[in-house]
């Protein structure tokens, strides 16, 4: 028995001693290697989901250079999943919340539930690069409806010569096979397709998508915007009158009619996908993927993957390219837009923040041009490279390298995206980012992609025959508005009413057998004007985009 | 009885927890988990009476009364999502019970040791599968080109064009049973097989005497056996026949089932929660609380009123 409490006694305290110095003991080296270097670490959330997370940003290449510079390191915690929304409106309501956070489309929700730290003193007293980089005027379209600014837009409406643009996605095969056509048109398109999906039904052994599309939970969006798309419309929630000043919403307008009985025709003929609606993301891809996807709807964004995967296989040939289709009639394509600044989100710093000084003076020294170069540009010599002339540049192997996400992921490339930065180029004449050099850009693609570019003698995806000339809303977007509280049950609810009954109807519009698309098509129209007081919501963001022209402009409109 | 009355007047309350202090103790991690998780959230429910912003606190929201009801009553979607919770649950209740005790009844008069023991791993080990997964592998096996359903379908000429199985929103509640049953019957059989164990082996040696063949002796041996069980579980069960399966609905939806696939719980999420509109979110989980509450309490009466008849 005296034994046997001894052994336990032992026991006892190798456990005790274990705790201690497993509690202890690696702070206490944290606090060394902190108090030798003078880092402070901030903690962060991000929502931003454009770019596969990175478990710790700060201990790349890149990020550490960043942290000896700036004395900032940030502890980021990623969101995950598909919903922002969920994520964000727990947070708020936990109140558990990090130094800094980016809330990406949730972010005003940040705004209006009042825990972010206004910025505009910080910028007067201590923004020596923000001045520089921001424009008053920038500055003037960052205050939101409380009067304050609390961040600092990474969005400035550049046409980057590397974007692969927007629109309807047409596979390179088809238009080589066709001879280059110049494709502006749906009805010109549409035969094109039907004889290609007929003289090649297979591919591979596996068989011919004509037209495809992401349906996927929040991405649902993609697919609603053939409605605008194809009508010549900008994808938003309302469109603006520039000449009148009045905003009108009408989730079941004339041209929505038009666009779905288009997709619901190739439905019947078997040339949309059949699995649309029920098909994952990762499914989508996978398709597109395997080169048998001819059309496709989807943003830039999604294709990346699946691109890199064709690309890789070397069956570049398969990569979809996007034209700015739109009906018969229309003048204008208006797939892709610019914002002259982003107003809907960039990095904040909460009011749980104990040293907002330091948080700010962080996000303004990443604006200086030395880091500004580090966080898009890489490290000098083993990620781009300097002439006599000043000018920065990249070989065609830095290029390659800098595609490769395992590279990307050990270097630290591309991940900061959602951060404050300069506008196209920086003070010294450079680019702020190498895709935004036209040299760097056209060298970027797969040769198939250059072969393209070439046969319709364009440098970019930006430019006709894709895409007609960008244009720029003054009064910005009606998405980017961020509707009130106290109007929340006025105006988002029937919103949401509005997206959901659109969810439910699309699918059923497209699906439609031969003869029945406009008995659904009265279905959901009486069903839209019932639940929906479109008017409501048009008053609302005439007024709120009016009042924007007052501000930013000092148009007074009445 | 006698004798506990005797016992507590001798004592007091504090002896008496003085004298089991080893199982106070051991209840006391318990107790304060139910306080701490299950009591002091329902203070919340007053939020439901506000218009809730997390920036003016608890107290600081405006009183509202019963605005947040009314809004949900009158709500076509809230009905809707009430159907359906009340359909796919009890669809689920039925096929998972009726496949759980077959099983169990099947397993049983399996003789062969190793036999019975691989099948019942391979039953039960879909239930340590997550659903994100579990998810998954049903969107997969049910997809018309490339899916296994379809294809055995085919190949068995039950079925001319492979069927979007995903995409007709009176397939989808099946589709939700029969998926939760692959998942769950092997691992709710194993009680039923556990209340089989303790069935006097001698009954069945009476019966045999008396005549009876196997299916016999699972209508008289067997089943009467776990009568008891049965009724414990569904009870316990009819607790939670508002919860539909959160999980499962929230993965296994897409916009063309949303009529049927729209449950109390996403119906929270979505016109709750990820619109920041708390209160009414608590207003709806408070309501589904309480029928939650008086469907047990009825289920209860009934199984005490049969109880009793089966007594007498």
């Amino acid at each position: 028995m005296r034994l046997y409490k001894r052994i336990s006694l032992a026991v006892l305290v190798v456990f005790v001693i274990a705790i201690l110095l497993g509690s202890f003991a690696p702070v206490k080296s944290n606090k060394a290697e902190a108090a030798s270097k003078k880092v402070v670490t901030f903690t962060m959330f991000s929502a931003d989901a454009t770019v596969q997370y990175h478990p710790d940003i700060f201990s790349t290449a890149i990020g550490q250079e960043i942290a000896k510079k700036t004395g900032v390191r940030l502890k980021i915690e990623h969101f995950v999943g598909m919903d922002q929304a969920t994520k964000v409106s727990l947070m708020l309501a936990s109140g558990d919340l990090p130094d800094l956070v980016y809330g990406s489309g949730e972010h005003k929700q940040f705004i209006q539930n009042k825990v972010l730290v206004p910025l505009e003193g910080y910028i007067q007293k201590y923004g020596t690069w923000t001045k520089k980089a921001y424009s008053e005027a920038d500055l003037k379209k960052l205050r939101q409806a409380d009067g304050h600014i609390y961040f600092l837009s990474y969005s400035r409406g550049e046409v980057s010569p590397s974007a692969s643009g927007e629109g309807l996605w047409i596979m390179i095969d088809m238009l080589k096979k066709n001879n280059w056509p110049r494709l502006k048109y749906w009805e010109d398109l549409v035969p094109m397709l039907r004889d290609y999906v007929k003289k090649y039904p297979k591919y591979k052994g596996m068989p011919v998508i004509g037209m495809s599309a992401i349906t996927e939970g929040a991405r649902f969006y993609v697919i609603q915007d053939p409605a605008t798309g194809l009508n010549g419309l900008i994808a938003d929630t309302v469109q603006f009158d520039p000449k009148t000043y009045t905003a009108s919403y009408d989730p079941a307008g004339i041209g929505m009619y038009k666009a779905y009985r288009a997709l619901n025709q190739l439905w019947n003929e078997g040339l949309f996908d059949k699995e649309a609606f029920v098909q994952t993301y990762d499914q989508w891809q996978a398709k597109v993927a395997q080169g048998r996807v001819v059309t496709s709807w989807g943003r830039s964004w999604h294709y990346n993957n699946a691109f890199n995967t064709l690309r890789k296989n070397g069956e570049d040939d398969r990569i979809l390219v996007p034209f700015g289709i739109v009906f018969k009639g229309v003048k204008k394509s208006r797939y892709i837009m610019l914002s002259s600044i982003g107003t809907r989100d960039g990095v904040s710093i909460t009011k749980k923040c104990k040293d907002p000084v330091t948080a700010f003076k962080f996000l303004d020294s990443l604006l200086n041009p030395d880091i500004q170069k580090l966080m898009f540009w890489g490290i000098k010599g083993k990620d781009y490279l300097v002439d006599n002339k000043g000018k920065m540049y990249r070989t065609q192997a830095m290029i390659d390298k800098a595609r490769d996400p395992v590279y990307q992921k050990q270097e630290g490339l591309g991940y900061w995206n959602i951060y404050p930065r300069w506008q196209l180029k920086l003070p010294d004449g450079n680019y702020v980012k190498p895709e935004l050099d036209p040299d760097i850009a056209y060298m970027q693609w797969a040769p198939a992609q250059k072969q393209v570019l070439d046969a319709y003698k364009a440098k970019t995806f930006v430019e006709p025959p894709f895409a007609d000339e960008p244009e720029m809303p003054k009064w910005g977007f009606a998405w980017e508005i961020n509707v009130p509280p106290e109007k929340q049950k006025d105006i988002q609810v029937p919103l949401n009413i509005a997206n959901d009954l659109a969810r439910k109807y699309i699918p059923l519009l497209i699906m439609a057998p031969k003869g029945k698309y406009d008995e659904v098509w009265n279905k959901y129209k009486a069903e839209v004007r019932q639940k929906i007081n479109a008017k409501v919501i048009a008053d609302f963001y005439t007024e709120e985009l009016r009042k924007r022209m007052e501000d930013w402009y000092g148009i007074k409109i009445k | 009885m006698e004798s506990a009355i005797y016992y507590t007047s001798k004592k007091t309350f504090w002896q008496k927890v003085k004298e089991q202090k080893e199982l106070v103790f051991m209840i006391f991690p318990f107790v304060l988990y139910v306080i701490l998780f299950h009591y002091i959230p329902l203070w919340w429910w007053v939020i439901a009476f506000k218009e809730y912003r997390p920036y003016d606190g608890v107290w600081g929201s405006q009183w509202v009364g019963l605005q947040q009801f009314r809004d949900l009553f009158s709500d076509s979607g809230f009905w809707l999502a009430m159907r359906n919770t009340i359909v796919i649950s009890f669809l689920k209740l039925v096929t998972s019970f009726a496949a759980a005790i077959t099983l169990a009844l099947m397993l049983n008069e399996v003789k062969n040791m190793l036999f019975k023991r691989t099948i019942q791993t391979i039953s039960y080990l879909p239930h340590f599968v997550s659903w994100v997964v579990a998810a998954s592998i049903v969107i997969g096996a049910l997809a018309p080109e490339s899916g296994v359903v379809n294809q055995v379908l085919m190949a068995l000429k039950i079925i001319k064009q492979p069927v979007v199985w995903m995409g007709e929103g009176h397939y989808f509640w099946w589709i939700l049973a029969i998926s939760n049953v692959w998942k769950e019957t092997g691992w709710n059989a194993i009680v039923y097989l556990a209340a089989m164990t303790s069935i006097d082996p001698e009954l069945y040696d009476a019966a045999s005497v008396d005549g009876c063949g196997r299916l016999q002796k699972i209508r008289y041996v067997t089943l009467p056996g776990i009568a008891p069980t049965i009724s414990m579980l569904l009870i316990l069960n009819v607790g939670w026949l508002l919860n539909a399966g959160f999980e499962q609905v929230l993965l296994l939806r897409n916009p063309l089932v949303q009529d049927y696939a729209q449950i109390l719980d996403t119906y929270v999420l979505d016109y709750g929660i990820t619109m920041y509109r708390y209160s009414y979110a608590t207003a709806a989980g408070m309501f589904k609380s309480i029928v939650s509450i008086l469907l047990v309490l009825f289920a209860n009466k009934v199984a005490q009123k049969l109880n009793a008849s089966t007594v007498v």
